[in-house]
């Protein structure tokens, strides 16, 4: 697939926390078996549609008002605790991955906004009526996941609406999204297919 | 936040009594003074008799922040500092407006009010109050050990009770950080640094340790209070996260940047 300006590329909040990149500080690198940098599993992929998009100068979009505290303390312990037991979890690891996100948070500049629309009873139908099982057991998108979807269906676009998600609220319904609200919705493990 | 070597000079300056301060020693003494108040400085400190020593300020010269002028006190050839108008700007422009990121406003007058009334001691007292504070002297070498082994039972206490903080934010995250990075430290002075400390004068010493210990014995009051609030004070959650974590990296040893840190938690 080629990238077209056209199209509009929206990432969900978690995706965009998993661009960030964490120096291990060298108190920790032992925990890492040498590794001095962590990142997410999905980086590269989300940072070749993220350089591709900026050499075609291609927005990206995010949704705001954002709720990055609690994706990102869930995001940034997971990622921790790929190499280590939780339990036995430096809280002065986390601690210092907390706050190089605040910094990474900070400087995020490259992104257009979308603000959410706060107004949801009318998808929220559409899902109820339509509900699919989803592993992780609830059978609905969160309310947040939902005014992200309703402003991107109203948003006006020429070409075709993305969503870079890992989050099954969004992939789970992939094919109910595109029918009934017109979205694209892209797994991030596979976004960089969006621009082979 | 760290405050360069002419930002903190102005800082000082602009503090003192007519933004004046009447010796390389008592400009010294002041300048470590910044170190209690945990405002992270570019000046290193050691112990010498008189208390904290930095060697670089015998290198301050005029800049267009701040003059010197030699004059003659008691036989003796003195210099004294004054602040000119780029350093008053420099002051209100970029120092003024980086303390009032990281200090309350009553935090900020406190500074103010010491160290304009500390500019008007002599250096001696000045040197007397600082050895009183930081436990240097041999006559209360009793009283730094007791004090050493309370901080260590008190953020013990504290570190025991780790998870009942909540994870549902980034200030409790760091709070525990914090908690857990002073508990290491308290068994660090407890254990090693302050442990076979003997009867003599510590010549030499690191005065980092001892600004260390001194801000250990503040900060229990704000965790302990920290640990019950349920609306946590951001601010100076991370202004100590900041001065203990982040701008002590080439500071001490017991730094994140240190690779060989869990050998001081052995």
């Amino acid at each position: 697939m080629v990238l077209d300006i056209k199209n509009i590329y929206s990432f969900d909040e978690v995706s965009i926390i998993h661009q960030c990149v964490f120096k291990i500080t060298p108190a920790h690198v032992f925990f890492f078996k040498g590794k001095d940098t962590l990142i997410f599993p999905n980086y590269y992929k989300l940072k070749e549609l993220g350089d591709s998009l900026k050499k075609e100068k291609i927005p990206k979009y995010k949704f705001v008002p954002s709720e990055f505290v609690n994706n990102a303390i869930v995001a940034v312990t997971q990622l921790i605790g790929m190499y280590m037991n939780p339990a036995f979890m430096p809280e002065s690891l986390r601690a210092d991955f907390i706050r190089q996100f605040e910094e990474y948070k900070e400087a995020l500049v490259d992104y257009d906004d979308i603000e959410k629309d706060e107004n949801i009873d009318d998808i929220k139908e559409i899902f109820k009526k339509n509900p699919i099982k989803l592993k992780k057991g609830t059978t609905l998108p969160n309310a947040d996941d939902l005014k992200s979807i309703k402003r991107l269906m109203e948003k006006s676009c020429n070409g075709i609406k993305f969503i870079i998600s890992e989050d099954e609220d969004f992939w789970g319904y992939k094919a109910l999204i595109k029918k009934e609200f017109g979205i694209d919705v892209v797994e991030e493990w596979k976004c960089h297919f969006l621009c082979r | 936040m760290r405050l360069k070597k002419e930002e903190a000079i102005c800082l000082v300056l602009a503090f003192s009594k007519n933004n004046e301060i009447s010796s390389k020693t008592k400009l010294n003494k002041l300048l470590a003074r910044l170190n209690l108040f945990a405002i992270p400085i570019d000046f290193d400190f050691s112990l010498n008799k008189y208390g904290s020593c930095s060697v670089e300020i015998d290198e301050i010269e005029d800049t267009n922040y701040y003059g010197s002028e030699s004059y003659s006190y008691q036989g003796r050839q003195v210099t004294k500092f004054y602040l000119k108008d780029e350093g008053r700007k420099l002051y209100n422009e970029t120092v003024k407006p980086k303390l009032q990121k990281i200090l309350t406003p009553e935090e900020f007058m406190e500074l103010r009010e010491k160290i304009y009334s500390l500019s008007q001691l002599k250096a001696e007292d000045i040197s007397t109050d600082e050895h009183r504070r930081l436990l240097v002297d041999i006559e209360d070498r009793y009283k730094l050990i007791q004090t050493v082994n309370a901080v260590y039972i008190d953020i013990m206490e504290l570190y025991e009770k780790i998870n009942e903080i909540p994870e549902h934010s980034f200030a409790n995250i760091k709070l525990r950080g914090l908690i857990e990075y002073c508990y290491y430290l308290s068994k660090f002075f407890k254990e090693k640094r302050f442990k076979r400390i003997g009867d003599e004068y510590d010549f030499g010493a690191y005065m980092f340790d001892y600004y260390l210990l001194f801000f250990l014995i503040r900060i229990i009051p704000f965790l302990k209070e920290q640990m019950v609030s349920k609306v946590k004070d951001d601010i100076r959650i991370n202004r100590y996260y900041n001065f203990l974590m982040v701008e002590l990296k080439d500071k001490h040893p017991f730094s994140l940047e240190n690779k060989d840190l869990k050998e001081l938690v052995r």
